[in-house]
Parts: C-alpha cells; sequence; structure tokens
C-alpha cells in the first residue's frame, strides 16, 4: 500500500516536471480552458444566482393572488368580492390592492405602482415604522427618486389618463438593500392610486389571500376558484415553479449556446495531444528504454491532464466569481435580464451551490478528459527501440 | 426537457461514456478473438498494449456513470422546482414512467463497473493476464446495460414536461392502493428495523467470521457464496428500510420519505455517509462472493487477498452504516427532536 502511493507520489511529481518543462504549450491550453470555465461558470453562477435571488424575494409574495379575467385578459375588479371569501376556512387574511404600472414620458421609465389600504399589509418588512400614507404620500424606490430628480425636494406630480395632473408628496425611499424588488416602486394609499389611474370607487386589481398552513394553499386556491368563477387564482408555488422552469430554460438555452465553444475546445484538446512532438516521443521512449511501463506512462499522461484541467478549472471558477460578485455579471445580464430604464441599480448577490461545481465539472472538465486519454495512451505505443 | 443545463449535462456524459465504451469494445473484440499469452507476435503484443486503454476507458466510464448518477439524482432534485405536485426528486423521477427505472439501471450499472475494476485490478497482478480474454468478454454484457441506461435517460428527459402534474414521497411510500406501496409491502417498521439492524448485523457478524477463516485459510466458496446473496438481499429490503423508515426520522416528518433530501445540505448532507457505507458493504459482500468463481491459478492468491480485505471492509462498512442509520432514530426516540 504504502509503496503504491509513494509510487504514484513519484510519478504525480514527474508530471508536474513535465509540465514545467513544456510550459509554453501548457499554458496555451490552460489559458483556453480558463476561458471555457469562465464562460459556462459566469453562466451557471449568474443563473443560479438569479433564483436564489428570486426564492429570496418570493418569500413575501402572498400565498394566493385573485385577479378578475375578462376575454382572457385581467380587468379590474370590485373590492366587494373579498366579501365571498369569508366563509372559506383557512384563510388568515384578505387584502385588496391595486397594481399598476405607470409610463413616464419625461423620462422614458415605467414606474411599478402599488396601492394598498394600510403599508402594514405585504409591504410592511420594506418599510420605517409608522409610515404614514394618507393623502398624497408616496414610498417610492430609489430608482424612480433618481430618475425623477428628487433628492433635494419632495412634491412631484403625474398626469391621469385625462391628462389632469396629480401632486404627490416623497415620504421615504425604500431600503437601497431592497432594491432589486422596490427600485421602480411607487407605494401609495389605494385611494390615491386610484385617482391616479382613473379608477372607480371600489376598484381593485387584485385580491392577496394569506393563508394560516401553508400545507393548505392549494386546497384554499381550489375552494376560491369554486366560490369567485371567472378568476385567475394563482398561488405562490405556481409563481416559483414558473420562474425556475424560465430560469432553467434561459441557462439551457445559454448552455447550448456555448456547447459550440466547449465542442471547439475539445477538439483542440485532441490535437494538441495527439500531435505530440518529436521531443516528446523520444522522451516516451527513454522511458520505456530505462524500465517505465506503459501503464506508467499513461498515469503520468493522465496525472499531467488532471493537473492542468483542475488548475484551469479553479482559476475559470474564481474569475467568473468575480465576474458576478464584483461586475453583475457584465456579459450575460442582458441576455437574462432584459433592460430597462430603472434597472440599472440592481446589483447581484452571487450564489454558489455544490451542484453548480459538479455541473460545472461535468460539462468542462470531463469533455477534456475524454478528448485527453485516448491520444494519451497512444503516446504510450512508442517503442524504447523507435527512436534511438 | 432536454433544454435544461441538467439534462444537457447528463447527455453529454452519456456521449462521452458512449464514446469511451465503443472504443473499448472494439479492443475487447479483438482480445477475445485474437488474445493469445503463448503467443509472441507483433499482434499480441499491440493487444497487451490495447488492454492497457481498454482498462483506462472502462474505469473512466465509471468514474462517470457514477458522476452522473449522483448527478441524476441531483437533477431531478432541481426539477422539483419546476414541475407541479413535485416536493423532491421522488416527484420529478415519477413524472413518467422512465425516472425510477433509469435510476434502478444506472445503480446496476455502477456495480458492474465496479466488478470490472475488481476483475482488471486482480487480472493485471499476474503477468499471465488469466482473465483478460473474462474481463473482455464481460465488456459485451455490460454494453447492453449501458445502453438501456442511455436510452431511459433519454426518454426520461424528453418526456419531462412542466405541465404534468406528479405525486410525491408522501403518496408513493405511505398510501395504499394503486399510486402507492407502501403498507402494501405487509412490513410495519419494526419488521423494518428488525431486517435491517437484525440482518445486516447478522451479514456483519457472518463477514467478520469470514475474514477470521479466509486469515486461517479454511473458508469455503459455499459460505462465501451464501453470504453474497444474503447481501444482494440485504440490498433490496435495506434501501427500502431506509426509504420506508429511517428516512421519516432523519426528516422527522412521518410522511416525507423522500431518499434523495438527505443528500442536501438542509441535512447537512447526511444521506452522503449513509448510502456510501450502504452500498459500500454490499459490494464487498456480492463482489466477494461472484469472485468465488474465478479459478485461475496464477491469481488466486490475490482473489484470495481481495476476499479477505473485502470482509473485513464489509464489516467495518456495515457497523458504520447501522450506527449512521440508528443515529437518526435514537434521537428521536430519546430525545423526542429531530437529530437536525
Amino acid at each position: 500500500m504504502k509503496n503504491a502511493i509513494s509510487r504514484h507520489l513519484n510519478l504525480l511529481d514527474f508530471s508536474l516536471l513535465s509540465l514545467l518543462r513544456n510550459r509554453l504549450k501548457n499554458f496555451g491550453m490552460f489559458v483556453v480552458f480558463t476561458l471555457v470555465v469562465f464562460f459556462l461558470g459566469s453562466f451557471q453562477l449568474f443563473t443560479s444566482s438569479l433564483q436564489f435571488m428570486s426564492d429570496q424575494l418570493l418569500e413575501n409574495v402572498p400565498d394566493i393572488t385573485i385577479q378578475q379575467m375578462s376575454a382572457g385578459r385581467q380587468i379590474n375588479m370590485n373590492g366587494d368580492l373579498a366579501d365571498r371569501l369569508s366563509h372559506i376556512y383557512g384563510i388568515k387574511s384578505v387584502t385588496r390592492r391595486i397594481w399598476g404600472y405607470y409610463f413616464d414620458e419625461s423620462n422614458g421609465a415605467n414606474y411599478t405602482v402599488v396601492g394598498v389600504e394600510s403599508p402594514a399589509s405585504s409591504f410592511s418588512h420594506l418599510l420605517p415604522e409608522g409610515t404614514d400614507l394618507s393623502a398624497s404620500r408616496v414610498i417610492m424606490g430609489e430608482g424612480v427618486e433618481r430618475v425623477r430628480g428628487l433628492t433635494g425636494r419632495k412634491a412631484f406630480t403625474l398626469f391621469r389618463p385625462d391628462l389632469s395632473q396629480q401632486g404627490f408628496e416623497k415620504a421615504a425611499v425604500f431600503d437601497p438593500n431592497t432594491r432589486s424588488l422596490t427600485s421602480d416602486m411607487l407605494l401609495m394609499h389605494m385611494d390615491t392610486a386610484r385617482s391616479l389611474f382613473g379608477m372607480q370607487a371600489d376598484e381593485i386589481t387584485d385580491l392577496l389571500v394569506e393563508s394560516g398552513n401553508p400545507a393548505e394553499i392549494d386546497t384554499i386556491a381550489k375552494k376560491i376558484r369554486a366560490a369567485l368563477p371567472g378568476t385567475r387564482v394563482i398561488t405562490k408555488e405556481q409563481i416559483a415553479k414558473t420562474y425556475h422552469g424560465v430560469f432553467g430554460w434561459r441557462s439551457g438555452v445559454g448552455s447550448i449556446a456555448l456547447a459550440g465553444g466547449i465542442l471547439a475546445f475539445m477538439i483542440l484538446a485532441w490535437e494538441r495531444a495527439s500531435g505530440f512532438s518529436r521531443e516528446e516521443k523520444r522522451e516516451t521512449a527513454i522511458l520505456r528504454g530505462i524500465g517505465f511501463q506503459a501503464a506508467d506512462i499513461l498515469s503520468i499522461k493522465i496525472y499531467e491532464t488532471f493537473c492542468l484541467s483542475l488548475t484551469a478549472f479553479l482559476a475559470g471558477l474564481v474569475l467568473s466569481w468575480m465576474h458576478i460578485a464584483f461586475f453583475d455579471g457584465i456579459l450575460f445580464k442582458p441576455l437574462l435580464l432584459g433592460w430597462s430604464v430603472l434597472k440599472p441599480g440592481f446589483s447581484i448577490i452571487p450564489h454558489v451551490t455544490g451542484n453548480d461545481l459538479l455541473l460545472l465539472f461535468c460539462l468542462s472538465v470531463v469533455p477534456y478528459w475524454c478528448a485527453a486519454l485516448i491520444p494519451a495512451w497512444r503516446s504510450t505505443l512508442v517503442r524504447a527501440d523507435s527512436v534511438v | 426537457m432536454l433544454v435544461n443545463i441538467y439534462s444537457i449535462t447528463l447527455s453529454l456524459l452519456s456521449i462521452v461514456a458512449g464514446f469511451f465504451f465503443l472504443r473499448s469494445l472494439i479492443v475487447a473484440f479483438r482480445i477475445v478473438r485474437y488474445f493469445n499469452i503463448d503467443e509472441d507476435s507483433r499482434l499480441q503484443i499491440r493487444l497487451e498494449d490495447e488492454g492497457l486503454l481498454s482498462s483506462a476507458l472502462i474505469q473512466f466510464c465509471c468514474f462517470i456513470q457514477l458522476g452522473g448518477t449522483l448527478l441524476f439524482v441531483l437533477a431531478a432534485d432541481d426539477f422539483s422546482t419546476v414541475l407541479a405536485g413535485a416536493m423532491c426528486g421522488t416527484g420529478s423521477l415519477l413524472a413518467n414512467a422512465y425516472g425510477f427505472p433509469a435510476l434502478i439501471v444506472k445503480l446496476v450499472g455502477i456495480f458492474c463497473y465496479g466488478f470490472w475494476i475488481v476483475l482488471h485490478r486482480i487480472d493485471i497482478s499476474s503477468p499471465a493476464f488469466p482473465l483478460m480474454k473474462l474481463k473482455h468478454g464481460l465488456l459485451f454484457v455490460i454494453f447492453p446495460l449501458f445502453l438501456l441506461d442511455t436510452s431511459l435517460q433519454i426518454l426520461y428527459l424528453a418526456n419531462l414536461t412542466p405541465d404534468i402534474v406528479t405525486s410525491c414521497c408522501g403518496t408513493l411510500f405511505t398510501e395504499k392502493g394503486p399510486d402507492g406501496f407502501g403498507p402494501n409491502l405487509a412490513f410495519s417498521a419494526t419488521n423494518q428495523f428488525l431486517l435491517l439492524f437484525g440482518g445486516g448485523s447478522l451479514l456483519a457478524i457472518t463477514s467478520l467470521f469470514l475474514y477470521k477463516m479466509l486469515s486461517t485459510g479454511s473458508a469455503n466458496a459455499w459460505l462465501l457464496r451464501i453470504n453474497g446473496t444474503g447481501w444482494a438481499l440485504y440490498c433490496v429490503f435495506g434501501l427500502m428500510a431506509i426509504i420506508l423508515t429511517i428516512s421519516s426520522y432523519v426528516y422527522a416528518m412521518p410522511y416525507h420519505n423522500c431518499p434523495f433530501d438527505m443528500l442536501k445540505p438542509e441535512y447537512y448532507f447526511f444521506g452522503y455517509p449513509l448510502y456510501f457505507t450502504f452500498f459500500g458493504a454490499v459490494f464487498c459482500g456480492v463482489s466477494s462472493a461472484l469472485l468465488t468463481w474465478i479459478r485461475a491459478n496464477e491469481v488466486q492468491s490475490m482473489v484470495f487477498n481481495y476476499q479477505r480485505n473485502s470482509m473485513k471492509i464489509a464489516f467495518l462498512l456495515s457497523l458504520c452504516f447501522m450506527i449512521l442509520a440508528a443515529a437518526p432514530v435514537f434521537f428521536y426516540r430519546l430525545g423526542g427532536t429531530d437529530i437536525f
């Protein structure tokens, strides 16, 4: 046992020295490999981080959202519908909400306008305590504050659909740490939102239901569908699964796009490994001449491949992590996130799991080994007498 | 759901392994046909070198399949975040008819590749390579298994669509009737404990005895074979007991019987040592029994060494496995709380 270990350690030592001897050739390979891992890794880490962040955001999404549908599109609903849910056992609370988008022609930005009965509802975790939303006071995201130039002042106006102006007063700004959720948001009282959108006195856009027991959500949703025909009932789980499906699909498409790169890289690795030079041939012949077995030489070649690929894998991984952590994944951001006037403030928290590492390893290192193994074996076939 | 990074990676791994397999089958064919250790022809020398390649390739395949199986389980777990009704890997694997068969074939495949590597190690210990033809002939038996594995995997991934509503471990392993096979097994929790710990202890002790007997040279091939059969049965019943009973204690939820969730960080990767010790012990027990059919004189001492060591390892691993399996039960029964 001890002998076998020391034999392999010696072979490993020999391989490392051999890698150093051919450092120019190997460095080229190292750089290309690192780049492949970097691209694949950035993509995977980006998707994984987005999924992680969306999961975090979804924790604050209400258990069930109810929307009125007509002709396959969402329309406004009457706030009284909430009363028809009072008989369903297991519902903790029903909240009315107005959720809409306001297009600001002055700067081309879209604001998300949220009107609530009291700020204590689903946004309580984002607000400073005791925030008052009476009259025309609004709480805004830092993106809105920036594009409207409201850093030094409080009053601003927006247009109603009939082009009359409505005045607002900035009550507070959301915590910048929540900007992925709140950057483009204007939170106001429901009556203020109704006035801005020109809605009727009782109209709302959706109802939010909280259940007492998460295991009962699906059952409650089923009962709501029966009680309010013609509505769309969306559970938190459905939203989460849709997000995961979309991210998974996007990352799949991305990796197919990168598959060409992996293939090209495999061909390069194969070429490099099979076109071994006179010098290498001589080296192998000498090794065989002084008593190395073919298996030893194959081990040396395999160790060389392992060392090179693992170092490049680590280097590529660190680079892709830095790409996500310090540069917000600038290369893939437009592809995975879309673009919008108010989105630039959004920064990504890198999130790496063991699954990501295993996936990356299988996608980059294993094909490289595959491309290098057979040529490595072929190089062991050199006879001792062939170059003498 | 082929357009998903897990599906792409799994398919890539299968392509790589398939390529290696085909290359080694070419070698295998030539070796089975022409290999003759007594000859000294150019072809014979070439074949000896090619034997080195095929063994390297198959060892690599084994490694890839091992990684692929782990990835398959992790993929199933990831798919559960997309599939309606799936809460863990079990739900995803149940989403169509190919999921669980694919996993089972993969596990059987790993056993076969592992046994092939054992044969290879024994073979190269003798300069006469007495098992050269046998082990390469075996490749023609293993290859259909690999093809089946790949086909099932592709069918599973291709037929996986997010709008399928699947059931999950709570239904499969606990309910009676067509959807579940839990109590249909007619094994109560007590019987399962008895099988898991009673059977495990019995096999551990037998293995220890066999180790002692092999050390003194008094072991009989039939004893090893009976012991091996015991381990093979234990593999089936032990796995059932882990899924149906032990898993509930790990999660501290009576209706959560997922065999895969315990591999996740939430349970501190508890499943890895549990399954490693379990399958490791089974592999040692079964493989040493299979080796009793190797009659070549040149490698008898190596076979004997392997059997002796594997009996010792089977004993130690099964001890570790039983301690690991008992830990969550003890914590729950004595402390009234889950282990995590």
